[in-house]
């Protein structure tokens, strides 16, 4: 299993450096636009690598808060909370790359309106609770 | 009493360690970038949520929170179904008219070949009330006299050469030609449909005078 995951990584990097080797050669022969591409496809090949690793972690730890009892709605949304994060993170960056702040600023409002939709229903379950605490 | 008190404590030290270690591996595994303040949020929240909760239960002890956070997720999810109403009104509309239009080729179908006219316009429309949603109210037909009918016919004005009677004649004939398509047209439908016959209405295109289309028979 260990070693394995270091082969992984292993991979992670080569696959990184080459295409940032990639970038560098295609942006000195003034082909950016095929630049931007090998980004995101690269960004894409290591999220899908690690995603699988991603799995395993989130299901220790939804075992481990069903063995405690603790309230598994608040685990999920965290999880929805934390998927919506990478992705918007991964979309941000790309664009940012590209030289595109604005659309970037953008992406990463759309994923903060769907983040506070997500924790809108806790909220709002947070202020009744305290509601009910006050004498 | 004092059972009870020390279950209740380890419960709730219980629950506040577990959410701290899962938030600090959450902490790790959260991308750091504009998103993490508003997460942390969110977070802050949770823990508040684990701390109160025992008290709540204490003074309530039929209270579950996740009850509640279930209610708003319903009530956000029916807030939404308001917005969805058009687009569900859209696909309404569009299956009545590909219903309609599917009635329309049928009854073209089953009316086949006239005997004396071509069916040159159909309009259909249906119930749209929930009692007989679908059925047809009304039927409304646009014939227009067969072309190689009326060569024939402009054929026998030349070998006639009375022209008085002929046109009479033609003009009778062509009346008698149109009562017998209707009469088919309405029995196929009565057939078939169930239509009655006041919920048809045939108009005869003349030939020749263009826009003119005047109501020959009900």
């Amino acid at each position: 299993m260990t070693g394995w995951d270091v082969m992984d990584i292993v991979q992670i990097v080569g696959i990184g450096i080459i295409s940032t080797i990639l970038i560098i050669l295609l942006r000195q022969s003034n082909k950016a636009e095929f630049a931007l591409l090998v980004s995101a496809i690269t960004g894409m090949i290591i999220f899908s690598m690690v995603i699988d690793k991603m799995r395993y972690v989130i299901e220790t730890l939804s075992s481990l808060a069903r063995n405690v009892n603790m309230e598994f709605t608040y685990f999920s949304t965290i999880l929805k909370i934390i998927g919506i994060a990478y992705i918007v993170e991964f979309g941000a960056q790309i664009s940012r790359d590209a030289g595109e702040n604005a659309i970037a600023s953008k992406i990463e409002l759309g994923g903060k309106v769907i983040m506070m939709v997500l924790a809108m229903p806790i909220i709002l379950a947070l202020l009744d609770l305290i509601m009910k605490v006050l004498p | 009493m004092v059972m009870d008190i020390i279950v209740f404590l380890k419960d709730w030290v219980k629950s506040i360690a577990i959410i701290f270690v899962l938030i600090s591996i959450i902490e790790i595994a959260i991308p750091n970038g504009n998103l993490k303040k508003y997460i942390n949020m969110f977070m802050g929240f949770l823990i508040i949520i684990v701390i109160i909760t025992p008290f709540v239960n204490i003074i309530d002890s039929n209270y579950n929170i996740e009850k509640d956070i279930f209610k708003n997720i319903v009530k956000g999810i029916e807030t939404r179904e308001v917005y969805n109403n058009e687009i569900l009104q859209t696909q309404e509309k569009q299956i009545k008219n590909l219903y309609v239009s599917k009635i329309k080729k049928d009854i073209l179908e089953a009316i086949g070949e006239l005997m004396h006219h071509d069916v040159s316009r159909l309009d259909v429309s249906i119930y749209e009330d929930e009692a007989n949603f679908g059925s047809i109210q009304h039927v409304e037909i646009v014939l227009k006299e067969k072309k190689n009918e009326s060569i024939n016919e402009d054929k026998s004005i030349n070998v006639v050469n009375i022209e008085e009677i002929t046109i009479e004649k033609s003009a009778e004939k062509a009346k008698d030609n149109l009562l017998q398509d209707i009469e088919q047209i309405m029995g196929i439908l009565n057939d078939k449909y169930n239509v009655s016959k006041d919920k048809i209405t045939v108009y005869l295109n003349t030939m020749g005078e263009g826009e003119h289309s005047g109501k020959n028979n009900k």
